[in-house]
C-alpha cells in the first residue's frame, strides 16, 4: 500500500453560532488516510461525526485547522473542495421526482456526463447493487434499504477517488446489514476506493477499515486511533475471534466512559 | 414480514401500488356519476318549481328555456365568449410571468423577500371592483384593461404558492447536490424547479378558476364585447334565460381551462400522484 495521504486534516475544530454563543461541535480532530485505506469514524450520537464529513466534502469549512485534500495529485484546500468527493450522507436524500435511474445518474449529469453515456454506466451496475428490474421505479415505491443501496450507486457512481460514507447501515436490520457488509467488503476489493466511513457499530468500524478513529463526546476530538490488524480480504468469521473481541472491548471501553455509562 | 435476499430483490420490496382494477374503475365512475346525478336532480327540480308556480320568465326561466336560449343564440354567445377567452388567456399569461418572477425574487433575495412580498399581500385588500373603472380611464376601452384586472386577481395564488414552494426546497438535498459539484444553477434547475413545482400547480388551479371572474368584473364595468358585457346588455331588457346561458358558458370556460391546467399537471408531476396514490393506499389498506 502506497503511503501518500489523500486526506489529512490537522486540528480541525468547528463551532457554530447558537442563540446567543456559539455550539462547539469539533474541537480538535487530526487524522490521515492513505491511497486504499478505508477509515472509520465511531463516536457517541449527536458527538459531531456527520460534521467532519460535511467539512471533508466542502460544504462546510472548520473554524480553526485545516483540511488537506490531495486526490489526483493537486492539494486543495479551503473553498475548493465541492465535487471532488464521492458523499453519501446520512439520509438518503433520493429526488422524489426521479427514477432510479434518475437519481444513479446525478453525478455524472452534473459533471456533465452525456444522459445516454450516464445511463449505460448506471445500468451495468444496476444488478451488483440489487436494482435489477428497478431502473424505472421511484423512490417512493422502494423499500429503505433499496433506497440506501440507489443512494450508494448515486454516490460510487460519482466516480471519485474518495468517498465518503455517513451510516450507510444504519437503517437496515442485523440480517441485511450484515449482507451489505460483506458485499461492501466485496465491492471495495474491486473498486479500489479511498474511503471515511461514519457508524456506531463497532464491530463494523473492525470488520471494514484499517484504521478506526474513536472520537470523543461533543465538542469532538480524537480519544483514540486504533489500527486493526485483520488480514485482508476481511470476512465476518474474524469477528470471533479473541483478538478481534479484545479489540472490541478497548474501543467499548473508550466510549462507555465517554457516555459515562462505567461510572453509572 | 419476510424481507428478500438483497441480491435478488424480490416483488415484496415495492409498494403494491395498484389496487384491484374493478375496483379502481368503479371508483372512477363513480367520482363523476355522483356530481352529474345530484346536478341533473337539481335542474329537474328546478324546472318542476318554476312550472308549478308558473313564475314569469324574466324573473326566473326553467332550465329548458335557458337551453332554449343557448341553442337559439349560440353564434352570438360565441362572438362574445372568445373575446372573453382572449383576455383570460392574455391576463392569465402575464399572471404566470409576473407571478413566477416575483415568487423566484421573494424566494432568492432577501431584499425582495421584505420589500416586495408585504406588497403582493397588501395588493388582494385592494378591491378589485373599486379600481376596474379607473383602469378604464387609465389605459383605454380596450382588451387592455380586462387583462390586467385578470392579471391582478390571478397572480396572487401564483406568487404566494410558488414562492413557498422554492422556500419549502429540503436545504440537505441542495447540500447533496452541491457536494457532487453541482453550480448555483444546477441546483436550481435539478432541485428547486421540480421541487416547486407541485406548489406551482396548485396556484394556477386557484387563479385558472380566479381569471373567469376576473375577466366578468373588466367587462362590467365597461366594454364593447365578451360575454360579461352581454349579459349586463341582456338583464335590463329581461332577457334572463340570454344571461343563464352566458353564466352557463362562463362556468363552461373556468371548467375547461381548469382541466386543461390539471392535465397538464398530471403530465408533468406523475411522480407526484402515483407518490400521492401510494400514500393514500398506505393510510386505508
Ligand atoms: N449547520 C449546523 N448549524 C448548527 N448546528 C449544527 C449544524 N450541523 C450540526 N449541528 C449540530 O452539531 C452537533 C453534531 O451534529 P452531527 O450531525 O455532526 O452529529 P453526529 O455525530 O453525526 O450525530 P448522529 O449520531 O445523530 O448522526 C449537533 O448538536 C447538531 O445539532
Ligand atoms: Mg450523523
Amino acid at each position: 500500500m502506497a503511503s501518500e495521504p489523500v486526506l489529512q486534516l490537522t486540528a480541525v475544530a468547528k463551532a457554530y453560532a447558537s442563540g446567543q454563543g456559539e455550539l462547539r461541535v469539533l474541537q480538535d480532530v487530526s487524522l490521515a488516510v492513505r491511497r486504499g485505506e478505508l477509515v472509520s469514524l465511531i463516536g457517541p450520537s449527536g458527538c459531531g461525526k456527520s460534521t467532519v464529513l460535511n467539512v471533508i466534502a466542502g460544504l462546510e469549512e472548520p473554524t480553526s485547522g485545516s483540511v488537506a485534500l490531495s486526490t489526483d495529485g493537486t492539494t486543495s484546500s479551503d473553498g475548493q473542495r465541492l465535487g471532488r468527493v464521492a458523499y453519501m450522507p446520512q439520509k438518503d436524500l433520493l429526488l422524489p421526482w426521479r427514477t432510479v435511474l434518475g437519481n444513479a445518474v446525478l453525478g455524472l449529469e452534473v459533471q456533465g456526463v452525456g444522459l445516454k453515456l450516464a445511463r449505460q454506466r448506471a445500468e451495468a451496475l444496476l444488478d451488483t447493487f440489487g436494482l435489477s428490474g428497478f431502473a424505472q421505479e421511484y423512490p417512493h415505491n422502494l423499500s429503505g434499504g433499496m433506497r440506501q443501496r440507489v443512494a450508494f450507486l448515486r454516490t460510487i457512481l460519482a466516480d471519485k477517488p474518495l468517498v465518503l460514507l455517513d451510516e450507510p447501515f444504519g437503517a437496515l436490520d442485523a440480517l441485511t446489514r450484515a449482507e451489505m457488509q460483506a458485499w461492501l467488503l466485496d465491492l471495495w476489493a474491486g473498486v479500489g476506493r479511498t474511503g471515511v466511513l461514519v457508524t456506531h457499530d463497532v464491530e463494523e468500524a473492525l470488520l471494514l477499515s484499517h484504521r478506526v478513529y474513536v472520537l470523543s463526546a461533543r465538542p469532538a476530538r480524537v480519544r483514540q486511533v486504533v489500527e486493526v490488524p485483520l488480514p485482508w480480504p476481511r470476512s465476518r468469521r474474524m469477528a470471533a475471534t479473541t483478538e478481534f473481541a479484545a479489540l472490541k472491548a478497548s474501543i467499548l471501553d473508550v466510549l462507555w466512559d465517554q457516555a459515562g455509562v462505567l461510572h453509572a | 414480514m419476510l424481507k428478500s435476499a438483497w441480491d435478488q430483490p424480490g416483488a415484496t420490496e415495492v409498494a403494491q401500488a395498484t389496487p384491484a382494477a374493478p375496483g379502481r374503475w368503479r371508483a372512477a365512475i363513480w367520482q363523476w356519476l355522483a356530481p352529474l346525478l345530484l346536478l341533473a336532480a337539481l335542474v329537474g327540480l328546478w324546472e318542476l318549481l318554476v312550472r308549478v308556480f308558473q313564475t314569469p320568465r324574466w324573473l326566473l326561466p326553467p332550465p329548458s328555456a335557458i337551453g332554449h336560449a343557448l341553442a337559439a343564440n349560440s353564434a352570438l354567445l360565441a362572438r362574445h365568449a372568445l373575446v372573453t377567452t382572449q383576455e383570460v388567456a392574455a391576463g392569465f399569461a402575464v399572471a404566470l410571468a409576473t407571478g413566477v418572477g416575483l415568487a423566484l425574487a421573494i424566494a432568492y433575495w432577501r431584499v425582495a423577500a421584505r420589500a416586495v412580498y408585504p406588497l403582493v399581500i397588501a395588493s388582494q385588500t385592494i378591491p378589485i371592483i373599486a379600481i376596474a373603472p379607473l383602469l378604464l380611464v387609465w389605459v383605454g376601452y380596450d382588451l387592455r384593461p380586462k387583462v390586467i384586472v385578470v392579471a391582478l386577481i390571478s397572480f396572487f395564488p401564483i406568487v404566494v404558492n410558488m414562492a413557498d414552494g422554492l422556500r419549502a426546497v429540503d436545504p440537505e438535498m441542495v447540500n447533496m447536490l452541491r457536494s457532487l459539484g453541482a453550480s448555483r444553477w444546477q441546483v436550481f434547475r435539478k432541485v428547486q424547479v421540480p421541487g416547486s413545482l407541485p406548489y406551482l400547480f396548485s396556484g394556477i388551479k386557484i387563479a385558472a378558476a380566479a381569471s373567469v371572474i376576473g375577466a366578468v368584473i373588466g367587462e362590467w364595468v365597461g366594454a364593447s364585447a365578451g360575454l360579461g358585457y352581454l349579459m349586463v346588455q341582456a338583464a335590463p331588457r329581461f332577457q334572463t334565460s340570454l344571461v343563464f346561458a352566458a353564466v352557463l358558458v362562463l362556468s363552461a370556460l373556468g371548467i375547461a381551462l381548469f382541466l386543461l391546467v390539471a392535465g397538464a399537471e398530471r403530465l408533468a408531476l406523475r411522480w407526484h400522484h402515483s407518490a400521492k396514490r401510494a400514500k393514500a393506499l398506505d393510510l386505508n389498506p
